[in-house]
């Protein structure tokens, strides 16, 4: 070089040696950088694995939901009266439909109700129903249902935990309940049903006692109907209940179950994808501890590297590429370690391992963002370090 | 022979509450090829102005030219670049990296001048052989004593064929035999064309220079 001039060749790190001198400083103290590189895999680990879960319950959940939602029309109209006497009979001759009729609240108001040898409960739920209705929550029932009920004949079934509470069990005798004072004879207890869950507590009368007792009763109309018909069965229903006025009843079909399921996959992502970020987040904030250690360790180091010609931004560069490494280690080793999480736990419960293509790298990447978020700092400590100081140690 | 370093009324003061002037004034030159030493006690201001030469510190005020180029002013980038491949450090504690070999260590010393990994090693092999360490330098430097581990150092140093070498109590660290030996090998390169600029505050060291400086309160004193 000529005296005086500056040189024009660059100096710097190679990016091999950049690599190898970062390879190096994470072997430097090995039990430190393994802690770290699982901190982050854990992290990582939980991402793919709480995503994986979530869209594999969400299959089995939405799986186990789609026979009785593809099987389910309801219609709703302003007024029971508005409604046929007729509409299990009108509902059972049409094509498609399994068992339909009247399924819905009495009065707009809950009612109290008593038995003889119990105080009366403030508030219970009343529903009107017809046979048909009723049998279209395919309920189990002890006792009689409403089939063979003369008009007006007061009587009443139990939701199975309503009975409980009154004290009213099954019996060889007639039991009378008393809603809003008037005598109902319990004719069965409603153990359970698949569809309107809301009848376990609840009081079911016949559907014209409560158009003489209650001056509101809700119509609606409950039909269970064949696989793949509901939308046909919809459309003939309110012809078939209102053939002078279809635009007067409102059917309503369930929405595909493939929405479903990613309304449920969404909720359990949203939930898990919370859950994770907060543990890669608390694995960032451990890396910044480590990282941090590191750069104080190894002041004497930086200040020889400085001694020997690197910039800050060497020295930066070089502590960024060792998070770089530990981030992408823990970030494929988590990802792996997460999707055998969701193999094994699907196996495990007999259900298919699902797992959106996206998650295993969208993780890796996530993963080793955050460990570059947490290096920066220690990284930018590292470089504004004094070169006389850091050579102090 | 032309000057490699030119100093003239060079000050370094460290701001605080009670600023402390480190360098006052100092003037002074070194002609290539020489071996200086500066010579004076503990915080005679002798570290401060090494680091001044080498780049690592700036001055407050004056003026230093280095191989007659003014570097007081320079960019960071250029300082580095400077060091990388100007200017050689052999500090009194070796500052080795542990867990590498005395190889890795002196390759070490030109890895700011991007050179390939494989010429860096070519490199540092002729310099172990130099400081006549050829059959350690697979070694790992913890297991070397403490004279090999100040002559892997120098090899470091040597390595980026610096035109100027710092040396901060080269023999501080050894006993008086090794430390004979290390001089010897400074007195060496010296002869081979090496300048040397060697700080100490031990009389029979700087006695191995071809010129010493007193230090004293920040300045130099009267050349010994």
């Amino acid at each position: 070089m000529v005296p005086g001039e500056i040189s024009k060749d660059r100096t710097g790190l190679r990016m091999a040696d950049l690599v190898a001198e970062a390879a190096v400083g994470i072997t430097v103290k090995p039990l430190r950088s393994i802690l770290t590189v699982v901190g982050i895999a854990v992290g990582v680990a939980a991402l793919v694995a709480t995503v994986g879960l979530a869209a594999t319950t969400a299959r089995v959940v939405s799986e186990r939901f789609d026979e009785l939602r593809a099987r389910e029309v309801t219609i709703v109209a302003n007024r029971l009266e508005n409604l046929p006497s007729d509409v299990d009979e009108r509902l059972a001759v049409l094509p498609g439909v399994e068992v339909g009729g009247v399924l819905g609240p009495a009065t707009s108001q809950s009612r109290p109700v008593r038995a003889f040898r119990t105080g009366p409960i403030a508030s219970v739920p009343i529903i009107a129903a017809t046979q048909g209705g009723l049998a279209a929550t395919r309920p189990s029932i002890t006792g009689r249902s409403l089939d063979r009920i003369l008009p007006g004949q007061r009587v009443a079934l139990l939701g199975g935990d309503l009975a409980v509470a009154l004290g009213v069990r099954q019996r060889t005798s007639p039991t009378t309940v008393f809603i809003d004072d008037v005598p109902f004879t319990v004719i069965g207890i409603i153990d359970r049903t698949e569809r309107e869950a809301q009848l376990a507590t609840a009081v079911v009368v016949p559907a014209s006692v409560a158009v003489e007792m209650w001056p509101d009763p809700q119509a609606i109309v409950l039909i269970d109907v064949e696989a793949g018909a509901a939308l046909e069965v919809a459309a003939a229903a309110v012809l078939a209940l209102r053939p002078d006025a279809p635009g007067s009843l409102g059917a309503r079909v369930m929405p595909e179950a493939r929405n479903l399921r990613t309304d449920i996959a969404g909720e359990l992502n949203a939930l898990g994808l919370a859950v994770s970020v907060t543990v890669l987040g608390v694995a960032g904030l451990a890396a910044v501890a480590t990282m941090m250690l590191s750069v104080l360790e190894r002041r004497r180091e930086i200040g020889l590297h400085r001694a020997l010609g690197a910039r800050p931004f060497d020295i930066g560069l070089r502590f960024l590429a060792e998070a770089t490494i530990i981030g992408t280690f823990g970030g494929v080793l988590g990802a792996s370690s997460g999707l055998i999480v969701v193999a094994l736990v699907g196996t495990a419960r007999n259900a298919t391992p699902s797992i959106p293509a996206w998650t295993p790298p969208v993780a890796v990447v996530l993963g080793l963002a955050v460990t570059l978020l947490a290096g920066a700092y220690p990284a930018y400590r590292a470089a504004r370090l004094d070169p006389i100081d850091a050579l102090r140690g | 022979m032309s000057a490699l370093i030119e100093v003239e009324g060079l000050n370094r003061t460290f701001e605080g509450p009670q600023p402390v002037r480190a360098l006052r004034d100092c003037t002074f030159s070194v002609a290539a090829g020489e071996m200086v030493a500066v010579t004076g006690p503990s915080g005679s201001g002798k570290s401060t102005l090494l680091n001044c030469l080498g780049l690592l510190d700036r001055p407050t005020s004056g003026t230093y030219l280095l191989e007659e180029r003014d570097v007081i002013g320079l960019a960071e980038r250029h300082r580095a670049a400077l060091r990388a491949r100007r200017i050689g450090f052999v500090f009194q504690d070796y500052n080795l990296l542990w867990g590498r070999t005395a190889l890795d260590n002196v390759a070490l010393g030109s890895i700011y001048q991007r050179e390939r990994a494989a010429d860096r090693e070519g490199v540092a092999k002729v310099y172990l052989d130099l400081v006549g360490l050829s059959h350690r330098q697979r070694a790992l430097v913890e297991t070397l004593s403490g004279g090999e581990r100040q002559r892997v150092a120098i090899a470091r140093a040597l390595a980026c064929a610096p035109s100027l070498l710092l040396c901060d109590e080269p023999t501080g660290n050894l006993d008086s035999e090794t430390g004979d030996a290390i001089l010897s090998l400074l007195e060496g390169l010296r002869a081979g064309g090496q300048t040397i600029v060697i700080v100490t505050h031990d009389p029979s060291v700087a006695a191995r220079a071809s010129r010493q400086f007193g230090m004293r309160d920040g300045t130099l004193t009267a050349e010994v």
